[in-house]
């Protein structure tokens, strides 16, 4: 039996490590080749690292890509000029962005589309400046 | 009596105060009141029956529950006036990421205790009853206990009702290939008290909750068999998108009514 320092952190609980694998996908593709160790890296011990290490790698990507899915769903509803003006890229750029930034609070799908759209517009792309002002006139 | 109506949303507000409407019963999303001014709801509150509907507690996470957040709730139930408040069987945050959307926990007996304790400890702080809703989910998580089996022992445990997502149900039918009718059978009908509902989509083999298409015959039918199943008390027509069509969303109402009380 191995004994924790005093003051050790407690180990990882199972939504912990699976808030780490939906919100990372470099994380998600090393999952897919060897649940163990990434399991074992990410601090999980005993039956918890067993159970996320049986999760089917598939899954976890399609329940990932929802998330982003749902996010991108909230800022076209915000910003439906901007999103139409990039057109088919809209998603491509979205799916860029939102894996660097996960914004927080009850505010967030405000904070995510002015996110995004200061993402998309730093990358020259075409968005709807006024839009963009009456959004972040609401945070 | 059952009541039919509809999740609030802002760009509803006209239409919703228009003697076409027909509704008798709103839903409100907590967090679209935090930190507003409350006197729509107080009005909301005289005309018809509200129930205060949580996304974000993240009751599914283990440790205590953000005060900050469960304070703005009770604020937003008690401007309403609600007969009850929802929240989900989920997780959508830790301690390191917001994920922003509703995620499973395991169906396992340590889960159960977790989310025993926070369904608890919210309706206790709000000082009204808690009903609980089945999400849809990509991952399945596994466990000691079925989700029937879970949702019914969370129910007894925390002495808390089911707030049934008859679509939810219906799109994890179909895209983990089980019954939903023997899903239904199991679950403890007396714990149904709402319902929620909205069309699904359909994409490359799979089942979506985009909250914007129209109801489907066969959700329909699902939602006729909960109906004769369950004692339910209200049910709530959750559209998010396509918010303009108002003469759709009407007959979405009328024919919910029609089911209702057949």
């Amino acid at each position: 039996m191995r004994f924790r320092r005093y003051n050790e952190s407690p180990p990882p609980d199972i939504t912990s490590v699976m808030g780490r694998l939906l919100s990372d996908q470099v994380l998600r593709e090393e999952f897919a080749n060897s649940p163990h160790e990434v399991a074992q890296r990410l601090g999980l011990e005993g039956a918890n690292l067993e159970y996320i290490a049986a999760l089917d790698p598939v899954e976890l990507e399609q329940q990932a890509e929802t998330l982003v899915l749902k996010r991108f769903q909230e800022v076209r509803a915000l910003a439906p000029n901007s999103l139409h003006a990039l057109g088919g890229e809209a998603l491509t750029l979205f799916r860029y962005y939102a894996q660097q930034e996960w914004p927080s609070g009850h505010r967030r799908h405000l904070i995510d589309t002015i996110g995004f759209l200061e993402f998309v517009n730093q990358n020259s792309f075409e968005i709807d400046a006024t839009e963009l002002r009456r959004i972040r006139r609401k945070r | 009596m059952r009541r039919v109506g509809v999740g609030y949303r802002a760009e509803l507000a006209d239409w919703i105060q228009s003697q076409s409407s027909g509704m008798d019963c709103l839903e409100i999303t907590a967090e679209h009141f935090f930190g507003a001014d409350h006197k729509l709801l107080n009005r909301l509150a005289e005309q018809f029956e509200l129930y205060v509907h949580g996304l974000g507690l993240s009751l599914g996470t283990p440790g205590p529950l953000d005060k900050k957040i469960l304070k703005q709730f009770a604020k937003v139930a008690d401007a309403a006036n609600a007969k009850w408040i929802s929240e989900h069987v989920a997780f959508t945050k830790t301690s390191e990421v917001d994920l922003g959307h509703l995620n499973p926990v395991p169906s396992t007996r340590e889960f159960l205790e977790i989310l025993v304790e926070h369904a608890q400890e919210l309706a206790d702080f709000c000082k009204r009853p808690l009903i609980m809703e089945n999400i849809t989910f990509d991952l399945k998580m596994h466990g000691e206990l079925g989700e029937p089996d879970f949702l019914n022992q969370l129910c007894d445990k925390a002495n808390c009702g089911l707030l049934l997502d008859v679509t939810n149900l219906f799109i994890n039918s179909k895209n983990h290939r089980f019954s939903a009718m023997e899903w239904l059978r199991e679950i403890q009908p007396s714990y149904i008290r709402q319902l929620h509902i909205v069309g699904y989509s359909l994409a490359d083999g799979s089942y979506r909750d985009h909250h914007g298409a129209k109801i489907q015959p066969d959700l329909l039918d699902l939602l006729g068999a909960v109906l004769d199943y369950a004692p339910v008390e209200a049910v709530i027509l959750e559209r998010d998108a396509r918010l303009h069509e108002f003469d759709e969303i009407a007959d979405e109402i009328s024919t919910l009514q029609r089911v209702a009380t057949a």
